[in-house]
C-alpha cells in the first residue's frame, strides 16, 4: 500500500474497488491532474500540519484521486462530482465577498487547500468563473482567490438552508496567503476539537472594564447560546479587571473567556499568559477584544489567545468569532 | 429647517445623543438647547444612565465610535434597555449604506452627518412634533 500523500500510477492498487476507473474519472479533469501532480509529496505534510490525528484529506482534487493511495472501495458507482462533493474539509467560518457585487454577502464553511464549500443564496452555475475575497475578523485581511464553480446545491434539492450553496475549486491561490488561511484554520481547528457542549450551558467569562461593552459581549453570548439552545441561557461572569478575572477562573471553570487587553492593573495578555500555565485553562477558546492593532494582535495571540478582534466589533463579528472558536462554524 | 427652528422656539422633549467626538455633542448639545429640548450626551454609553435613556422622546447614535459600533449600541438599547424612542443612527457614511446599516440594527432611520448638527435637530422636532399631534 503506497504511502499517503503519494501519486501512484495506474493500476491504483489491488485493494482498491474502483479498478482504475477513478483514476480514469479524474483524467477528464487535466486541471486537476496538473494539481494532484504538483502537490505530490506535500500532501502528507499539510494533512498533518492542518488535517490533523484524523487524517483528513484536502479538497476536490485529492478527493477524487483518493482510491491512488487510500483505498476510497465502492467509488466505482459515484461520479467525479460526487466524490468531490462528499470530499472531508475542516470547518472554518470565513466571509466572502464578491468582486462586483459587494451586496452580496455569503461565507465559506468548509475549506480544503484547494476547495471551498461557500454558503450561499446566489443562482450560480457550474462552470462559472468567480472571483471573490475571503476574510476573518481580526485574523485574516480580505484575500483575494479565484475559482471555478464545480458543484452547487439549491433549495429545492430538498437541504437545509445551511446546506444551499456552491463547491468551488480555488485556482491561482497565491502560496503565501494560502499560508496564512491554513494557519487560521489550523488555530481554529486546535481549540475546537476540545470537547464542547453548544446544547448545555455555557459558562463564559468576560474581562473586559467598560460596562456597555460587557454588556454587547453578554448579549452575543447569549444570541450564540439560544442558536444551540432557545431555552437555555449561559452562565456569564464578569470580571473589571485581570487579577478579578484570575481569581474567579480558579474559582469556577469556564468554557469560553472574551477580555479585552487594556485592564486596571494587570493586562489581558499578562492574564492571558497566567491564564494558559493552569491546567484546566490550556485549550480554553479565548477571543480578545481590543484596541491597540497590530502589535497587541501579535502579543495576544502568542499569548495563547484563540482569536483577536479589533475594537469596536460588531456583535455578528462576534457571533462569527464564537462560532469558529465553540462550534465549529456550525449554523 | 429654517421655519422648522422658528417654529420651534418653544420645543421641548429630551434628546440624548452619543457620540465619541466630544466637539459633535458640543455642538448638537448647544444647538438643540438653544431650540428648547433637554439634552443628555454621552461619549460612551456606558456613562449613560438606562432610565434616563428610557424616558428620551428621541435617540441620536453615531455609528463609528472607539468602543462599540452605533449599530449594536441601538440593540442594546432597544433589546436589553427596552427604549421605546425613536433611535437614529448618523454617520458620515452615505445615504443607502446608512439606511440599510439602520434598518438592519432596527434605528427608525439614518441621519447623515453631512447635513450638519442642525440635521439633528430638524429630526427631534420632527419626533416631537409627530408624538405631539398623535
Amino acid at each position: 500500500m503506497a504511502p499517503k500523500g503519494t501519486w501512484l500510477r495506474r493500476p491504483c492498487c489491488e485493494l482498491c474497488a474502483c479498478h482504475g476507473r477513478a483514476q480514469d474519472l479524474t483524467q477528464k479533469n487535466n486541471e486537476n491532474e496538473r494539481l494532484w501532480a504538483r502537490r505530490g509529496s506535500r500532501g502528507a505534510s499539510l494533512k498533518q500540519r492542518v488535517g490533523g490525528t484524523r487524517g483528513r484529506l484536502w479538497g476536490a482534487t485529492e478527493a477524487s484521486l483518493r482510491c491512488r493511495g487510500e483505498h476510497v472501495g465502492s467509488s466505482n458507482t459515484r461520479t467525479n462530482s460526487q466524490i468531490w462533493r462528499e470530499a472531508p474539509r475542516e470547518r472554518v467560518l470565513l466571509r466572502v465577498r464578491y468582486e462586483g457585487r459587494e451586496w452580496l454577502d455569503d461565507y465559506a464553511v468548509d475549506l480544503g487547500e484547494d476547495s471551498m464549500f461557500i454558503r450561499s443564496d446566489a443562482l450560480f452555475e457550474v462552470g462559472e468563473e468567480l472571483r471573490f475575497s475571503i476574510s476573518f475578523p481580526g485574523l485574516l485581511d480580505p484575500t483575494p482567490v479565484k475559482g471555478t464553480v464545480r458543484w452547487r446545491r439549491r433549495p429545492d434539492d430538498g437541504v437545509p438552508p445551511e446546506e444551499v450553496g456552491v463547491g468551488v475549486e480555488l485556482r491561482e491561490w497565491e502560496p503565501e496567503e494560502r499560508r496564512r488561511v491554513l494557519a487560521l484554520v489550523e488555530r481554529l481547528k486546535r481549540h475546537r476539537d476540545q470537547p464542547k457542549a453548544p446544547g448545555g450551558q455555557l459558562r463564559v467569562l468576560l474581562v473586559e472594564d467598560n460596562s456597555f461593552v460587557t454588556e454587547l459581549f453578554h448579549h452575543a453570548v447569549v444570541r450564540f447560546q439560544h442558536r444551540f439552545s432557545e431555552s437555555t441561557t449561559p452562565e456569564v461572569f464578569v470580571a473589571r479587571s485581570g487579577v478579578e478575572a484570575l481569581k474567579m477562573i480558579r474559582e469556577q471553570p469556564v468554557d469560553l473567556v472574551i477580555l479585552d487587553h487594556y485592564l486596571p492593573g494587570i493586562t489581558g495578555c499578562a492574564l492571558l499568559r497566567r491564564m494558559r500555565q493552569l491546567p484546566d485553562y490550556h485549550d480554553t477558546p479565548v477571543l480578545m477584544v481590543t484596541v491597540g492593532g497590530d502589535d497587541i494582535r501579535e502579543e495576544a495571540l502568542e499569548s495563547g489567545a484563540t482569536l483577536f478582534m479589533n475594537k469596536p466589533a460588531l456583535m455578528t463579528q462576534l457571533l462569527q468569532s464564537l462560532d469558529a472558536m465553540v462550534a465549529g462554524g456550525a449554523r | 429647517m429654517t421655519d422648522a427652528l422658528h417654529a420651534a422656539e418653544q420645543a421641548s422633549g429630551l434628546v440624548v445623543v452619543i457620540d465619541d467626538s466630544r466637539t459633535v455633542l458640543a455642538s448638537a448639545e448647544a444647538m438643540l438647547r438653544r431650540t428648547g429640548f433637554d439634552v443628555v450626551t454621552a461619549a460612551d454609553p456606558s456613562s449613560l444612565e438606562v432610565e434616563r435613556v428610557r424616558a428620551a422622546d428621541v435617540v441620536f447614535v453615531d455609528i463609528n465610535m472607539d468602543q462599540v459600533f452605533g449599530d449594536d449600541v441601538v440593540s442594546i438599547l432597544r433589546e436589553s434597555w427596552q427604549v421605546a424612542c425613536p433611535i437614529y443612527l448618523y454617520s458620515t457614511i452615505d445615504g443607502e449604506e446608512l439606511a440599510t446599516r439602520a434598518k438592519a440594527a432596527g434605528a427608525a432611520g439614518g441621519i447623515c452627518k453631512s447635513g450638519g448638527t442642525q440635521a439633528l435637530v430638524k429630526q427631534a422636532l420632527r419626533v416631537v412634533a409627530r408624538g405631539a399631534s398623535s
